[in-house]
């Protein structure tokens, strides 16, 4: 065999293309396009599902995650500066919470704040209801992720930032809140997009607190649909919500990268 | 030794009329001794270089000088005010005295203008058009007034060092510190932030300058220092200890560089 390097590089690669042909051509033809049609993408079902699946669903879903997304970052960050403090205790402190809620399925926090709380404290309430919970509870889990990636990201802003703010005659705060931290956020806006989207999932745990119908979201309204229609259809419609919002998610990260990439 | 102003002893009050005052000064890094009992000083008005080779302390020297590290030992005075005092407003302090890095250090999601207001307007409390205004005037006098919007990345070394010097005097400081300001840059680029430097020193501004330009220090300075091994080993008027240096290792020292 005299093949050159180039050469065999090309044919390996036109073999991959082969194989994966042949993959897709043999489900193609093997599945039940029939069934399948019926059972996960029935068009009848589907228009049942407009606009309330957006309207209430979609927009549940989003309000969920929107609230627990923006106090799991300020959680976050909280946490990671006291993970950095130099006063022992709230290192101590945020170690454990940071253990503590990381190590946690996120469903034990919702029941231990949706069942629990109530009934360890009969007196107190958490406001606002069930946005109340589900902005605690997302944010617990959420925030003691990011409170890592946040440290990480502070940690990785040049040590010559917070000098050159401090021999400008800044506090130590102040060069954190006007100098470190935003560039810090810079370095890790795509593990916390990452984070966003797990937790936009994550809302659907929701259920487990007991929804009226206006409540639903998209994973609740789906499997509520299934159940009455007797139908996957629901789900499939709710699988491409969640899509709806991850995807245009991703984009909008993927240019605000590439713009800071230019300021750096 | 060839310098008489070797006064101090651990007890003595500031030096009078000095800009900066560095009495017995020891730091350890660890168990490294890094500065054997410095004393030293910078006169108002006065440029002095500190020179030497690299791990000589003339860094940590300066370094010390605005808290950027922690003597082990010893008092540093810079305008008659003790900073090694733990009870000092270090903050306050620092906001008197220019630093300008070898690395820039400028704050890279911010505009030029930005950079130089920012300080300002936190620190100074200045309202954000005085901030303005004086930024613009040190811009211009580094000769940069067209980039105020332009980010550091978009800037060539050498300008975004007149851009940090520019910084540091917005905060119109009594003194500046430079700690090798040229030794990260292009060699085509070292001129024109050392022009800057120049007409900074002509205007009487105090500066304690680390640096590898021997020619600015000779042309420049009021005082060259050669530091090796944690000590001051020779001081003197730079000329003086340019062409005839007293002891063989700034001689040794000399003869690499020059």
């Amino acid at each position: 065999m005299a093949l050159s390097k180039r050469k065999r590089a090309q044919y390996i690669r036109y073999a991959q293309y082969v194989v994966i042909g042949v993959v897709a051509v043999a489900v193609v033809f093997s599945a039940n396009w029939g069934d399948l049609q019926r059972f996960f993408l029935n068009p009848d079902i589907i228009k049942d599902q407009f606009p309330a699946v957006i309207t209430t669903a979609l927009k549940n879903t989003l309000i969920y995650t929107a609230c627990g997304f923006t106090f799991g970052l300020a959680l976050g960050l909280v946490l990671a500066l006291m993970r950095l403090s130099s006063v022992g205790p709230w290192r101590w402190l945020s170690t454990g919470i940071i253990e503590l809620f990381r190590g946690l399925p996120a469903l034990v926090v919702f029941l231990a704040l949706g069942q629990g709380f109530p009934r360890a404290f009969p007196h107190l309430e958490i406001p606002f209801g069930n946005i109340g919970t589900v902005t605690l509870a997302l944010g617990l889990v959420g925030g003691a992720y990011m409170a890592e990636t946040i440290r990480a990201g502070i940690q990785a802003v040049p040590k010559g930032q917070m000098e050159a703010a401090r021999t400008l005659g800044m506090s130590h705060t102040q060069a954190m809140i006007t100098v470190v931290v935003p560039q810090a956020f810079r370095i890790i806006l795509p593990p916390l997009t990452n984070e966003l989207i797990l937790l936009t999932k994550d809302s659907s745990l929701i259920y487990i607190l007991g929804l009226s119908l206006d409540q639903y979201e998209l994973t609740k309204w789906g499997r509520e649909g299934m159940n009455s229609e007797a139908n996957l259809t629901p789900i499939i419609v709710i699988g491409f919500c969640y899509l709806i919002i991850t995807v245009p998610l991703s984009i909008v990260v993927r240019r605000m990268e590439a713009k800071a990439g230019k300021a750096r | 030794m060839s310098s008489p102003t070797n006064t101090s002893s651990p007890t003595e009050p500031a030096r009078a009329g000095a800009a900066i005052d560095v009495q017995q000064l020891h730091k350890y890094f660890g168990d490294n001794e890094v500065l054997k009992g410095i004393d030293f000083h910078v006169d108002n008005g006065q440029v002095v270089c500190v020179v030497g080779p690299s791990g000589s302390g003339k860094s940590t020297l300066l370094r010390c000088v605005t808290l950027l590290e922690t003597p082990t030992q010893g008092k540093i005075f810079v305008e008659g005010v003790e900073v090694t005092d733990p009870d000092v407003d270090i903050d306050r302090l620092r906001s008197r005295i220019g630093m300008v890095f070898q690395q820039f250090n400028l704050f890279p999601h911010m505009t030029v203008l930005r950079n130089l207001c920012v300080a300002q307007q936190k620190v100074r409390k200045l309202s954000k058009e005085q901030a303005v205004a004086i930024a613009r005037e040190n811009l211009a006098k580094v000769g940069l007034s067209e980039k105020e919007q332009a980010y550091p990345a978009h800037l060539s070394g050498g300008q975004q060092q007149r851009v940090a010097i520019a910084r540091a005097l917005s905060m119109q400081p009594q003194l500046m510190l430079f700690d090798e300001p040229t030794s990260a840059l292009d060699p085509e680029l070292v001129g024109e932030v050392l022009a800057v430097m120049k007409e900074l020193a002509a205007e009487g501004m105090t500066m304690m300058v680390v640096t590898h330009e021997m020619g600015f220090a000779r042309e420049v300075g009021d005082k060259l220092v050669f530091m090796d091994g944690g000590v001051i080993v020779e001081e003197g008027a730079p000329a003086e200890v340019l062409s005839n240096p007293q002891q063989e290792r700034t001689r040794a020292f000399l003869s690499k560089v020059l």
